[in-house]
């Protein structure tokens, strides 16, 4: 099972990793004390049986035991003796007199040729620790009839341990208890600074979720938050700050659309309204209605331009591709242009291959043209001169169109694909040019992966847009 | 009265100054903030009314100008733009009235006679002087309680003198106010006026309410020669 709360896989992963500290410390600390504690005892009984060992003397060829159970009265019998067995040469010598008639003292696993110590469960039933002390029976050096050979023995004490295992078991109680505490203790505290790191993420989710749609101004405060939140609230105020710009453009935009239809429903209502304030004559209604329909012809246009636009925007404009000739499609479009052209005396410089074939989008192509020559016929100044140029250039076929009289600075180049961008904030004469032009041609372009730009030269402006595609065939002009 | 009008979008100007000369008014136009600031100096208009999107010199700095030099004109903004921030700013930079497209022209009208009626102190759509009644708003005429039929520019000579009751007004200034630019006329059209109007309006018996100031001008008066 996966778990998905941040605090309870800090709290459990930390309570785990305590307790086998904590356990594993306290076992070391244990097992410490039992082996300082046994070893004590056990010295203590080493120390005993020393004493016992000295009360066997050898006289000639014979050992003397001369105990005295006034001086030793643990080992007389009573409520909790304890016990020793004599052996010399292979045989039992002596044995306490707490030892019984045919009692024995388990020695374990105790061989007795070394000093060694077992647990042994002592006649009585009581647990308890046994000694095997090798020895050599006692041998007065005054005594001249030193004997010829000494007499060694094995001597077995045991004790209860009763005492050191209540001792050892309280100590293991205690530890336990003191890791129990430490792990508690540690685990509440944990808890309580989990809660506390965690309470700043459940504020800035209550502050999220207080935010709306309508108001994107508000942003996260990132202060006094914990550092590893900080990544998060930058990267959600830079989301918050490009939805806001988003909305903004959007809002400006419903005013532009407003305010481009405003006027010339202005115009229409007011030509209108006047025209009907009194009777007149035919022709004045003919002229009243002809202004009308020229008005309505320029709202169409935007109307047209503005769903254009919004469908290229949300891509319900699918590229049709198909072989063009260029040159003869922008001798085409140009065909419009020319009267207006001429009335404006500008001089027309057209340089196109004979022909040129291209896989392009020949409907969309064909606005983008209409656009530009309409902009460069409308804003070229009267007597200036248009020079219209196609090539291929490399792996791409550019289409390149500049105009003299220019007016745009460089600074505002780059405003130019903008909605609604005008160079003056006015509308023009036609109301053709609500300053979507561009930006259409830019949208309707990319849709087929070409690129538009603008640039300026001196006087001239020069607009510009490469197709993806080499032409297929190119022809010169003769 | 003399109207300018502002306004770069043609087929509402056109519409505009058409319904304003047929309601009487002497109007002057142009499509962009420069004109309008050159013919705001040369005459002295009643109203102005002003688009604030305008080529050249928007519509803004054109009243911003006009303020700055005293003009008493009073200027009427009309905009696409309606949100009320846009209304203060308008306001504030010292325009008289706003008017949001589209609107109605009775209604721009309306507001055009409103500004007339503030600039020349008058508080009711009626003047009268004597037994002659001159009504603003229906731009009616009456004296003794009979209509008296007048032309367009009748009405307006009448109706700038009757907004002037008691004070001489010189010839220039009938001229200024009655008369716009297109207008091509001799140079004592006022005097036949004056005659074609006091022949409307005096009948044997009454008063003569149009006095000759010799030198001066003209004054409508209730009362007799001095």
């Amino acid at each position: 099972m996966k778990i998905r709360s941040l605090r309870a896989r800090l709290l459990l992963g930390t309570t785990v990793t305590m307790i086998v500290v904590l356990g594993l410390l306290g076992v070391a600390v244990d097992a410490f004390v039992h082996r300082t504690l046994v070893k004590e005892f056990d010295n203590a009984l080493l120390s005993k049986a020393q004493a016992i060992a000295s009360f066997v003397e050898q006289h000639d060829n014979e050992i003397r035991f001369e105990f005295d159970p006034q001086r030793m009265p643990e080992f007389v019998p009573g409520e909790h003796p304890a016990y020793f067995e004599v052996w010399v040469e292979g045989q039992q010598k002596e044995t306490s007199p707490s030892l019984a008639k045919g009692e024995s003292l388990s020695h374990g696993e105790l061989t007795g040729t070394r000093t060694e110590f077992a647990s042994v469960v002592l006649p009585d039933h009581r647990h308890g620790r046994v000694v095997a002390f090798p020895f050599a029976a006692y041998v007065d050096e005054e005594d001249n009839d030193a004997p010829s050979r000494r007499v060694y023995g094995v001597l077995f004490v045991a004790i209860e341990t009763r005492d050191l295992d209540r001792t050892l078991a309280t100590i293991r109680w205690m530890i336990a208890g003191l890791c129990l505490g430490a792990i508690g203790v540690c685990a509440a505290a944990l808890l309580a600074v989990v809660n506390r790191a965690v309470h700043p993420v459940m504020a800035v989710a209550s502050k999220i979720g207080s935010m709306r749609e309508t108001d994107l101004s508000s942003r996260i405060e990132a202060a006094g938050l914990p550092s590893e939140l900080c990544p998060m609230i930058d990267r959600l105020n830079g989301l918050l700050e490009r939805l806001e710009a988003a909305f903004d453009r959007e809002r400006s935009f419903t005013a532009d659309v407003a305010h481009e239809l405003r006027t010339p429903i202005a115009g229409l209502r007011t030509t209108l309204e006047v025209c009907r304030s009194r009777p007149r004559d035919p022709t004045v209604y003919a002229t009243a209605i002809d202004r009308s329909l020229k008005v309505i012809h320029s709202m169409q246009t935007v109307i047209e331009n503005l769903l254009l636009l919004a469908r290229a925007e949300s891509g319900q404009l699918a590229p049709v591709v198909a072989e063009v000739d260029l040159s003869d499609l922008v001798r085409d479009a140009w065909t419009a242009f020319a009267g207006r052209a001429l009335e404006s005396h500008l001089a027309v410089r057209m340089t196109l291959p004979e022909a040129c074939i291209v896989p392009a989008d020949t409907a969309k192509l064909r606005i983008v043209l209409t656009n530009l020559f309409d902009n460069a016929v409308s804003y070229t100044n009267p007597g200036g001169t248009i020079d219209i140029e196609l090539s291929s250039v490399g792996a791409h076929t550019q289409f390149r169109i500049s105009n003299s009289g220019n007016q745009i600075t460089p600074e505002e180049l780059p405003r130019l694909f903008e909605r609604f961008w005008r160079k003056d904030e006015a509308r023009s004469q036609t109301g053709l040019h609500a300053g979507l032009g561009l930006s259409l041609c830019q949208r309707l372009l990319s849709l087929s992966n070409a690129t538009i730009s603008a640039g300026v030269e001196s006087d001239r402006f020069i607009i510009a847009f490469t197709l993806p595609q080499q032409p297929k065939s190119c022809v010169p002009a003769r | 009265m003399r109207v300018l009008v502002v306004e770069d979008f043609t087929p509402l100007r056109e519409a505009v100054v058409q319904g304003l000369e047929e309601s009487g008014y002497a109007v002057d136009s142009t499509g962009n903030g420069e004109d309008a600031l050159r013919f705001a100096r040369s005459a002295e208009y009643d109203v102005i009314i002003l688009d604030l999107m305008l080529p050249k010199v928007d519509g803004l700095t054109v009243l911003k100008t006009l303020r700055a030099s005293h003009s008493p004109s009073h200027v009427l903004v009309l905009t696409a733009r309606d949100t009320p921030q846009d209304r203060v700013k308008g306001l504030d930079l010292g325009a008289d009235d706003y008017l949001i497209k589209p609107f109605e022209f009775s209604e721009l009208l309306a507001r055009v006679r409103a500004l007339i009626r503030r600039k020349y102190d008058a508080r009711t759509t009626s003047i009268c002087v004597g037994d002659l009644e001159v009504d603003t708003s229906l731009r009616q005429v009456r004296r003794g309680g009979r209509e008296v039929e007048l032309s367009a520019r009748e009405y307006a000579l009448l109706e700038y003198l009757a907004l002037n009751v008691n004070r001489t007004v010189t010839r220039t200034e009938i001229w200024q106010h009655v008369y716009d630019f297109n207008a091509t006329v001799e140079s004592n059209v006022v005097d036949v006026y004056i005659g074609l109007l006091r022949k409307k309006l005096d009948h044997p018996g009454a008063n003569r309410l149009i006095h000759t100031r010799r030198g001066q001008g003209y004054v409508l008066r209730d009362g007799g020669d001095e």
